[in-house]
């Protein structure tokens, strides 16, 4: 082995070219990829799924199954080229020389062997030690990563163990040789941030007190930052950018950087919290496009110089490395392309539509009984705030959004648009005006389009309904339709059949918008859509709503997805209103117990069907703050500020002071 | 200990309901025993001597004790005191099963293992072409080719295994072999299957970047859990080698208590049916205990809790 100097450091990293095997083709998804870490130095990967992260880390260890190959470049670790290792050697420097930290602490443990087996065994086979020796070593280690009761951990099994037991159970088993690498893959995902917050700074120290090189990986920047020196973000398998830890948080460089950042919740408490990383989607890797890999999501493209030919990194203004030519140039215009910011004020939004006691009920088959599908939903939407509307499927959701653009009339309450009320009036006898003022877009393409007739055809008929009879400004107006949901021309000429689901779901868009509606109704807009064409369309009716003065409604049953995007949120529960109001007043202090399982589950709280009760509370069996009256009388709805309502008999202050124990989580199994 | 109790729970509810079953009645048992001319006045002396005009709770008893000292009865179909004709034939078809396991698990573990550590090696293809072709082949199939083959060709063994002259080693071949021919591949795709789902597994994959030798990661950290579906599967058919492969019994007429079930059943020998029920039943209980208890060592999650 050559001896390490300071121009020799301990990882280094060298045009890295990756491909994995996939159906007889080789995909790249790795490009040139160049780092190097010094003796003692922390790297941290950032990147979103898919982007080659933990491709990157695998190929560090040899390690990347039968389908991966490494097709160019080298890695040296402590000087030797990892290529010229045999498996012998290369046994000899896993769990010795490098320690890994795996994802998923959980799985990552042998579920039929002892903790104390597992970490003795890596002492027994690196370092020589006897049983005694081992164990010994193995206690000492368990204790440095802060774990109580070692006697009993030792001889547990990893299902005996918490989450946070075993992730700190898995440093530990790393630091046993005392490696002079340690590799981390995500290691607090999975960890709740109470516990995430504690390994990290575990990490640090230890790793500070070894003066121990590390590799992290994680697709949270700033958790990266706070672990390491230095930073390097990947995208689309390549390194976009590369900075001191403190530099790439101060004064990003790329594009997807400043979106990434941009797009993190604050790390201080409540607020707008934004999960959807950068809009639009990493291309597929053999995928790319020509020229910058970001080009199709970045806000500044321009055909020249960005999608001209590779780009290559080059010395950033703070002193990293970054791979575009306009990165530190106007850092003011927000760089992501159809990231949505936040609506008007709501005091500077005036109101559209005002939804008042509104209910809805249908005769059931025999038409004796009565299903009430709707009851006494009140709501506002303003205009260029964007409302969503959620609830589990049934919740009366599509019912709601029929009414309000006259597919059905309502049995009780109003429906104001711009202070007339059309609560009963069908959409055929709506005036045109209001008529056109609402239009909608459904979850399935079949219901908006029709499948006998070509999109141009259909899309003319909208645009010559909504009252413009000059032939030749219709014609360039569809020109202008089908180049906003960018399609192109030649789809317009087939029939609605004929189109993918995803452009089927923007010639749904264009017919709508022909109508040149004020209030956009989105019901599902994409869920009927694969997953890669679903950002595409929800960043183009957020654009197209910003541009056209059009006010969105979406209906969802996705509150993740809604969460990051929506002004206003109105939820439904079984037909009635079970709270509405700014969504960052919702999100940070819901009210309703409902509400609150719906937020800390981040998907819908589990109510199973069972038992509806007949009168009081709908919500009643599954809520953990359940009170005698509730299964008496119907909660009153209660407003409790501008435009926020309630309906629950809880008093205020207690739904405040319950959140944030963790009581939300009461109601599930 | 708890298993052993649901095990003998599991024999007395058997014992129970084959009393319901065969003897609740007496006057059918008398008719099944003298058969159908004998008249209602020899029945009931029948009856009256053999204590079946007692209540059945105390008959169940004392049928039970009977059985526990393991006295059967008569068999009407032998003339022959039960035991002596079951457990002989009991004994043949333990032989059989262990002549089975003996080859069919150092076959098939082995070659499952080895394909399954190296998933679409040649190996793995070859191991799955067996198994495919293997048990595609129904065991009175395989019966027929393999007498065709060593008996009536290459005579090498007899192609009966009646043996009337006392024990042969030479005539339990075929029987054996057709019963190895119809599992072999089947037991060795199943371990396959587990072993490759295990390699797969994060565990196992940071157990190589522990730098673990080969043969500790396959013996220490993979192979325990991925015998665990093997082993039920291998459980299972101790029960249906002993008992249910009246197929291969019947065509080489091997004489087992597979066919001996059959025998008196078709001529309504009541304590040979009985006594033939309850031992099977038994030796399913007891390879359930015996499942239970391996279970138990192979996944730590049910041994603690
Ligand atoms: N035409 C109808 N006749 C009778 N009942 C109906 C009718 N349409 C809807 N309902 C009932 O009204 C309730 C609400 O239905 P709706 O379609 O509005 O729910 P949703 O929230 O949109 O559900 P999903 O998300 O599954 O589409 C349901 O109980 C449904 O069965
Ligand atoms: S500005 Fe151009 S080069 Fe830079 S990230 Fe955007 S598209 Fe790529
Ligand atoms: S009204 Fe009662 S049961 Fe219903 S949500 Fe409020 S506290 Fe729970
Ligand atoms: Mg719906």
């Amino acid at each position: 082995m050559t001896p390490r100097t300071a121009a020799n450091p301990l990882l280094r990293i060298e045009s890295l070219n990756v491909a994995y095997r996939r159906d007889g083709d080789a995909v790249p998804v790795l490009f040139d990829v160049s780092l190097s870490l010094r003796q003692g130095e922390a790297l941290g990967i950032v990147g979103e799924s898919g982007s080659g992260k933990s491709t990157l880390a695998m190929a560090v260890m040899r390690h990347l199954g039968r389908a991966g190959r490494i097709t160019g470049g080298r890695i040296f670790f402590d000087g030797v080229d990892m290529a010229s290792l045999s498996a012998r050697e290369l046994r000899r420097l896993y769990g010795a020389r490098i320690g890994m930290v795996h994802q998923d602490a959980g799985l990552a443990l042998n579920p039929s062997m002892t903790i104390g087996a597992q970490l003795t065994e890596v002492a027994r086979a690196h370092l020589g030690s006897t049983r005694a020796e081992a164990s010994d070593l193995a206690r000492t280690h368990l204790r440095s990563v802060h774990l109580p009761d070692v006697d009993r951990i030792m001889g547990a099994y990893p299902f005996q163990l918490s989450g946070g037991q075993q992730q700190r159970v898995v440093i530990a088993m790393a630091l046993v040789a005392d490696p002079s690498l340690l590799l981390l893959d995500e290691p607090t995902s999975g960890l709740d941030a109470t516990t995430a917050t504690g390994i990290v700074a575990l990490i640090r120290t230890l790793a500070a007190e070894r003066g121990m090189a590390m590799l992290a990986i994680s697709h949270d920047l700033h958790l990266m930052a706070r672990l390491c020196d230095r930073v390097a973000v990947m995208y689309a398998g390549q390194v976009v950018e590369e900075n001191r830890a403190d530099a790439i948080l101060a004064r990003p460089g790329h594009p997807y950087t400043r979106g990434l950042l941009e797009c993190l919740p604050p790390t201080s408490g409540a607020g707008r919290q934004i999960l959807l990383p950068v809009p639009g989607q990493a291309p597929s890797p053999g995928d790319r496009p020509a020229g910058c890999a970001f080009g199709p999501r970045c806000g500044l493209f321009t055909p020249d110089p960005c999608g001209a030919g590779a780009i290559s990194l080059h010395l950033s203004a703070s002193g990293g490395l970054v791979r575009c030519p306009k990165a530190g140039g106007t850092a003011d215009a927000s760089p992501v392309r159809g990231l949505r910011p936040p609506g008007p004020e709501i005091g500077a939004a005036p109101v559209l539509l005002r939804v008042e006691a509104l209910g809805k009920q249908y005769a059931d088959r025999t038409g004796r009984r009565m299903v009430t599908a709707n009851e006494g939903i009140s709501f506002t939407v303003r205009r260029g705030r964007m409302t969503a509307i959620v609830g589990e499927s049934g919740s009366g959701k599509s019912t709601l959004a029929r009414i309000v653009c006259g597919l059905e009339t309502a049995t009780e309450g109003r429906l104001l648009l711009e202070g007339v009320d059309i609560a009963d009036l069908l959409a055929e006898r709506r005036t045109v005006a209001q008529r056109a003022a609402v239009q909608m877009v459904f979850q399935n393409t079949e219901m908006s389009l029709n499948p006998a007739w070509t999109i141009r055809r259909q899309i003319m008929r909208t645009l010559r309904a909504a009252g413009r009879p000059d032939d030749m400004g219709a014609e360039h107006r569809y020109a202008q339709l089908m180049d906003a949901v960018r399609l192109p021309l030649e789809a317009g000429e087939r029939r609605a059949g004929e189109l993918s689901g995803g452009q089927r779901q923007r010639a749904a868009i264009a017919r709508a918008l022909a109508a040149s509606p004020r209030i956009l109704v989105a019901d599902e807009p994409v869920s009927a859509l694969d997953v890669s064409v679903q950002a595409a369309v929800v960043e183009l009716l957020m654009s197209l709503s910003r541009e056209r003065d059009m006010t969105l409604v979406v209906i969802s049953h996705d509150l993740p997805l809604m969460r990051s995007i929506a002004d206003d949120l109105v939820v439904l529960y079984r037909g009635r209103l079970v709270e509405a109001g700014p969504a960052g007043t919702l999100l940070s202090a819901p009210v309703h117990p409902y509400t609150r399982a719906l937020v800390a589950a981040a998907d819908r709280p589990a109510t199973s069907a069972q038992t509806v009760p007949d009168k009081g509370c709908l919500f009643a069996p599954h809520c953990p703050d359940r009170m005698e009256v509730c299964s008496l009388r119907a909660p009153p709805e209660r407003v409790l500020g501008q435009d926020h309502r309630v309906a629950c008999h809880l008093p205020d202050n207690h739904a405040l002071g319950a959140f944030g124990e963790g009581r939300a989580c009461h109601g599930h199994p | 200990m708890k298993r052993i109790a649901a095990t003998l729970l599991t024999a007395v509810a058997a014992s129970i309901l084959l009393f319901l079953l065969f003897e609740l009645s007496p006057r059918s048992v008398a008719i099944a025993t003298l058969g159908p001319f004998a008249t209602p006045e020899q029945q009931t002396l029948w009856l009256q001597a053999h204590g079946y005009m007692q209540p059945p709770q105390v008959r169940y008893c004392r049928w039970l004790g009977h059985f526990l000292i393991g006295d059967f009865g008569q068999s009407r179909a032998f003339a022959a005191p039960v035991s002596s004709v079951l457990w002989p034939r009991l004994g043949h078809s333990l032989i059989l099963v262990a002549c089975f396991f003996a080859i069919t698990l150092p076959v098939a573990l082995p070659l499952g293992i080895a394909a399954g550590l190296r998933e679409g090696s040649a190996v793995d293809r070859i191991v799955s072409a067996i198994a495919v072709a293997t048990s595609a082949l129904p065991p009175f199939a395989s019966a027929v080719l393999l007498s065709a083959l060593l008996v009536t060709r290459l005579h090498l063994v007899p192609g009966t295994s009646i043996m009337t002259e006392g024990w042969d080693w030479r005539q339990v071949v075929l029987p054996v072999l057709v019963l190895v021919l119809s599992d072999v591949g089947y037991l060795a795709r199943i371990t396959r299957t587990s072993m490759a789902e295990i390699m797969a597994t994060p565990y196992i994959r940071a157990a190589i970047l522990k730098g673990m030798s080969p043969a500790r990661i396959l013996f220490r950290h993979a192979l325990r859990n991925a015998m665990i579906t093997p082993f039920t599967i291998i459980m299972l058919q101790v029960n249906w080698a002993i008992g249910g492969v009246v197929v291969v019994e019947a065509f080489y007429s091997f004489h087992g208590i597979g066919t001996l079930l059959l025998q008196a059943a078709l001529r309504k020998d009541l304590p040979l049916l009985e006594a033939a029920t309850f031992v099977l039943v038994m030796i399913a209980g007891i390879t359930q205990m015996l499942a239970d208890i391996g279970y138990a060592f192979l996944n730590p999650r049910i041994r603690l809790s």
